[in-house]
């Protein structure tokens, strides 16, 4: 039955993913992507890592999927969506299909004579769990022994926002706020929209000993953001900008003050007092689910919005 | 962890800091904000030294969990240099940016310039393989982010170009330590060359890595993405690029090579990288005589100089270690002396083109006789490019033709001579229109001083290390990792 299952989810993957890429209209290659990454989702749930199956259904398949939605509209609306471009050339789909048959095939052969590892990573994660603050080993990673590099990924997704922002100020876009006056998903909304933020809360909070956590939980509370944003409801016209640019930055900010301050008490960087591990973690989660969400958020708007709206700049006018 | 003050974190929270607090402030704070996070980033590169100069090399455990569970950083010799290397020529492309650049314009650069020095201490001292991955994508997205911001039509489409090459090159990356990470188990650097097990899996991890590292790097034929980007950005950002950015996959590439003795399984790959060195010296210098304006010059002599770079792969094989020795030396001499003469000479390349209004190099004519500071800075950085002696470029070139002798690979010193009269020919190329006579003298602008002189100061250095040669050298020689590993 399970080999029945997974047969069928690998052959479905395999058949989505080739649709999406050969399909004539960019409109089906999109939503064929965007199915690719639930079925994606599906098989991470069925390899037992629910922590990435969450992150590729919210972000992979969810955010993503909205993005290119989104931009195919606008290409339609500008008229520059070029029917000819959209579709390579024979030469280049060969050669793109060649080289990718070849990486598949080397990562089969990698894959196949992959060696029994000589250090075993899990036990010293095991060993290391009792110290860790939280009883979910992936958070244990993510915010206390590796947290360097999630402190580092949160900076990545700063310096997305940030350059976009940048490249925003001398660009005309124009205002492209749907607002569809549609009084039943005004109503659904109002259903919808608590449930999801308590749903992101619930995933924030498991985080804690169970799969969840702020990356999860920031997408949900994008979700929320971009339906209300789609509904017309504009969250950034809501709060003022400098507002909307300390929620941007409250997660990286409070990630970083906590992992200076253990310098101050004379530990390395990001190493949490003793017994404080938890509480801190829960801290920087808070913080960073707001801010991920913001930013998700924002990417999402940043080209849809007039230049003039959201302005980088501290009070400065152009 | 050793009781004495470590200046290590604060190499990495400084700039962090610095670009969350230069979104935040008002703009007209932000520069004196900027150059004090500057000075406190000389002064801690600056301790670092002392440091490790004095007391061997470094290990920081963040987070207090040792390697392969925590995060390790690693400053020994070599990352030293690059720390200070990477100091003084983020400071001076800085100081050159805050009086080029618009007040509006400087708002934004500054965040983005922080996010980038970040990155760059984090790779220089990353000791991890997936950390290292962070910090490439962290220094990807804030050099896309620098070349897509000068906002015109082109380089936004170079911005676009680079992010997609370095986007594929990260997941090639990526896919390679994910595989390095399944057959070993750990992803810390120093216990991966411990148990490194040289089967299929690695085999096929070094593959993607390589070939995404070359991919960043630029090197030949894969280095179509660089002379936009660089050529097209505002010209403190070029510096930076050209100076510092590609550096860091080459300094990944290098630790890589040696730390897990690749060039001892595949000998003839390293002949074919010294190949693709080869290429990229003909080619880029060939290209760069070919070019109409002048910071695409200056951007194909890149590609052409990061070809002598990889003439290290090729010679560090070799049965006497005194020769791998030197081709060790003289690569990074090489790096040191090129980031040094290529910011000098693109900030001169910039004041030039200020000067004149236009890009080209048809309308430099009247330059030598309306900015013969400028010209000089331009030529002594040139002098190091082309290595003539005496420059630091004379002495890696010298190094590198040393080890080709003692270890028996003749054919790199054609390669390093052709590539040596090639840059000549583009360098004195654009001296000949400067030398023309024009008749819009009154029409020029006039750049502020300071920026000349920031474009001569780094040219000057890169002048000064043929004298201090042996201290750079003797920097990276210090015991570590990479010294241990070497053949």
């Amino acid at each position: 039955m399970n080999l029945l299952i997974d047969l069928t989810l690998l052959l479905g993957t395999l058949a989505i993913a080739l649709t999406a890429l050969i399909s004539r209209s960019l409109f089906r290659s999109v939503v064929f992507f965007i199915l690719l990454g639930l079925m994606l989702a599906i098989g991470w749930i069925r390899l037992g890592a629910p922590d990435i199956a969450l992150a590729e259904a919210a972000i992979g398949a969810g955010i993503t999927g909205v993005l290119l939605l989104d931009t195919l509209g606008h290409l339609k609306k500008t008229g520059n969506l070029d029917v000819e471009e959209s579709s390579p050339s024979r030469k280049r789909l060969v050669l793109a299909l060649l080289s990718s048959i070849t990486l598949v095939c080397l990562l089969l052969w990698a894959i196949f004579h992959q060696p029994t590892p000589a250090i075993n990573i899990h036990l010293l994660v095991a060993e290391a769990m009792p110290d860790s603050g939280v009883s979910h080993p992936i958070t244990a990673v993510l915010l206390n022994f590796r947290s360097y590099d999630t402190l580092l990924e949160v900076g990545v997704l700063v310096l997305a926002v940030l350059v976009g922002l940048a490249l925003q100020t001398d660009q005309q876009a124009q205002d492209s706020l749907p607002g569809l006056p549609n009084p039943l998903l005004h109503a659904t909304l109002t259903l919808l929209i608590p449930a999801m933020i308590i749903t992101s809360m619930y995933l924030l909070w498991a985080g804690s000993d169970r799969p969840g956590g702020a990356f999860q939980a920031g997408a949900m509370l994008a979700a929320a953001f971009i339906l209300l944003h789609l509904a017309g409801i504009k969250l950034s016209a809501q709060v003022s900008h400098r507002m909307m640019q300390f929620g941007l930055l409250l997660g990286f900010a409070v990630f970083l003050i906590v992992a200076t301050s253990s310098l101050l008490g004379g530990r390395p960087l990001l190493a949490y007092p003793e017994g404080g591990a938890g509480a801190l973690i829960l801290l920087i989660e808070l913080a960073l689910t707001l801010s991920i969400g913001l930013i998700l958020l924002s990417l999402f708007t940043i080209a849809n919005s007039p230049p003039q709206a959201t302005r980088t700049g501290g009070g400065h006018g152009h | 962890m050793s009781m004495i003050f470590s200046p290590i974190p604060w190499l990495l929270v400084i700039p962090l800091a610095g670009a969350v607090l230069t979104m935040l402030i008002p703009w007209h704070w932000r520069s004196p904000a900027s150059l004090l996070g500057i000075l406190t980033q000389l002064m801690a590169s600056l301790i670092l030294w002392y440091q490790v100069s004095h007391f061997g090399p470094q290990i920081y455990a963040m987070a207090d969990w040792q390697a392969p569970l925590g995060i390790a950083l690693r400053a020994d010799g070599l990352a030293t240099l690059f720390i200070l290397m990477s100091s003084v020529i983020a400071s001076a492309c800085a100081l050159y940016a805050h009086v080029y650049l618009s007040l509006a314009k400087r708002a934004n650069f500054w965040p983005l310039l922080w996010f980038l020095w970040a990155s760059l201490n984090g790779i220089w001292l990353a000791a991890d393989t997936f950390n290292l991955y962070v910090g490439l994508e962290l220094l990807t997205f804030a050099a896309v982010g620098l070349v897509a911001f000068s906002s015109d039509e082109r380089s936004l489409e170079a911005s676009i170009r680079y992010l997609y090459a370095a986007l594929l090159g990260s997941m090639a990356y990526l896919l390679g330590v994910a595989l390095l990470y399944g057959a070993q188990g750990t992803l810390a650097m120093d216990s991966l060359a411990d148990t490194w097990h040289w089967g299929p899996t690695n085999q096929v991890a070094v593959t993607l890595i390589l070939g995404g590292l070359l991919l960043k790097t630029a090197v030949f034929p894969l280095h179509t993405w660089l002379p936009p980007a660089h050529g097209g950005a505002l010209t403190p950002v070029s510096a930076l690029l050209s100076a510092l950015v590609i550096k860091a996959s080459f300094y990944i590439l290098l630790r890589f090579w040696v730390e897990f003795g690749i060039y001892e399984y595949l000998p003839s790959l390293s002949q074919l990288l010294g190949a693709l060195g080869a290429g990229a010296i003909i080619w880029g210098g060939w290209m760069a005589l070919k070019q109409t304006h002048l910071k695409m010059v200056v951007a194909y002599s890149t590609v052409a100089q990061i070809g002598y770079m990889s003439l290290i792969f090729p010679l560090l094989v070799s049965d006497s270690s005194e020769a791998s020795l030197m081709a060790y030396q003289g690569g990074m001499l090489m790096l040191l002396a090129h980031a040094f003469a290529k910011a000098g000479m693109f900030l001169a390349a910039g004041n030039l083109i200020f000067c004149t209004g236009k890009p080209d190099l048809q309308s430099l004519a009247g330059m030598s006789r309306y900015r013969p500071l400028n010209i000089f800075a331009f030529g002594l950085a040139g002098v190091s490019l082309m290595g003539l002696p005496p420059s630091g470029g004379f002495n890696a070139k010298w190094l590198l033709l040393q080890s080709s002798f003692m270890s028996g690979q003749w054919w790199w010193i054609v390669v390093l001579l052709i590539g040596s009269l090639l840059s000549a020919a583009y360098i004195f190329r654009v001296f000949a229109y400067t030398y023309k006579e024009t008749d819009r003298g009154d029409t020029f602008n006039r750049p502020h001083l300071s920026l000349e002189l920031i474009a001569l100061g780094l040219s000057v250095i890169s002048i000064l290390w043929a004298f201090l040669s042996v201290w750079p050298l003797n920097m990276i020689s210090l015991p570590g990792p990479l010294m241990e590993a070497l053949p």
